[in-house]
């Protein structure tokens, strides 16, 4: 199982912090680094069945804006947004008259 | 403080001096564009303050370099000419802008379109859209329909 790219780094560290390897999720990491990648790296993939991915949009008479982040315990690991404008800026061309 | 979504009062004068070349155009008698200027779409922080009175472009509110954004922006395709639709002449780069694997420094809720072959890196316009924070992924910003009610630019 192979999921989104993430910044990880946070989750290894907490680990760490506790006691090093012995939590399910630094040895599903640890499994799903890809061959070659160091470990510290900041991105590294994990499985994203372990992150909340939640979607969202904006549609107004502005732009009609999609987003998807994902969390991870929480705090948001990866965000990603399209935005498509509607609304031009404009120039008011005036010809004035002799009077 | 905060970004206003306005064509700059800078760039209506300077259409009128001839200043900008978003479009090719035959011999007139007295020149010949045959070349269009680069133009170039920068992002801006939320905290930032560009609008109307913008003359040219600077760094000031600008997105930090960092996370794969390069401060200056990216250059967009201008392959379609400004036309007009009816009585207003309109312009819209013809691509979106996208950034790949963006980490921004803050949240940013502007890009600034800025004519990057001018010496003075002259200001064209100034789009607002929700406040976006992008961590690790896509970032794309589609521009608007390209006709005479909504094109990126319009002179009525």
């Amino acid at each position: 199982m192979v999921g989104a790219f993430v910044i990880c780094r946070l989750a290894l560290d907490r680990n760490r912090k506790r006691g090093g390897i012995g939590t399910s999720m630094e040895i599903l990491i640890h499994k799903l680094i890809r061959n070659g990648w160091p470990r510290d790296s900041e991105q590294e993939m994990i499985d994203d069945s372990l992150l909340e991915k939640s979607e969202g949009s904006i549609d107004d008479e502005n732009e009609y804006t999609t987003w998807t982040e994902w969390r991870l315990d929480g705090k948001i690991v990866k965000r990603g947004a399209h935005v498509r404008l509607k609304k031009n800026v404009a120039a008011e061309a005036v010809a004035a008259m002799f009077s | 403080m905060a970004n206003t979504q306005a064509l700059t009062t800078a760039f209506k004068v300077q259409a009128l001096c001839g200043t900008h070349a978003l479009g090719t155009q035959a011999a007139n008698g007295v020149r010949t564009v045959t070349t269009k200027d680069v133009v170039k779409l920068a992002l801006f922080l939320a905290s930032a303050s560009r609008g109307a009175g913008d003359t040219v472009y600077d760094t000031t509110g600008e997105l930090a370099g960092t996370g794969n954004y390069t401060q200056g922006g990216v250059t967009l395709t201008n392959a379609t000419e400004p036309t007009n639709d009816g009585t207003t002449a309109h312009w819209t780069r013809s691509a979106s802008a996208s950034w790949t694997n963006l980490t921004s420094s803050g949240a940013f809720d502007a890009a600034v379109l800025y004519n990057s072959s001018a010496t003075n890196k002259n200001e064209i316009s100034v789009h607002t859209f929700s406040s976006q924070s992008i961590t690790g992924a896509d970032f794309t910003l589609t521009m608007p329909t390209n006709n005479g009610t909504t094109g990126l630019i319009r002179i009525a």
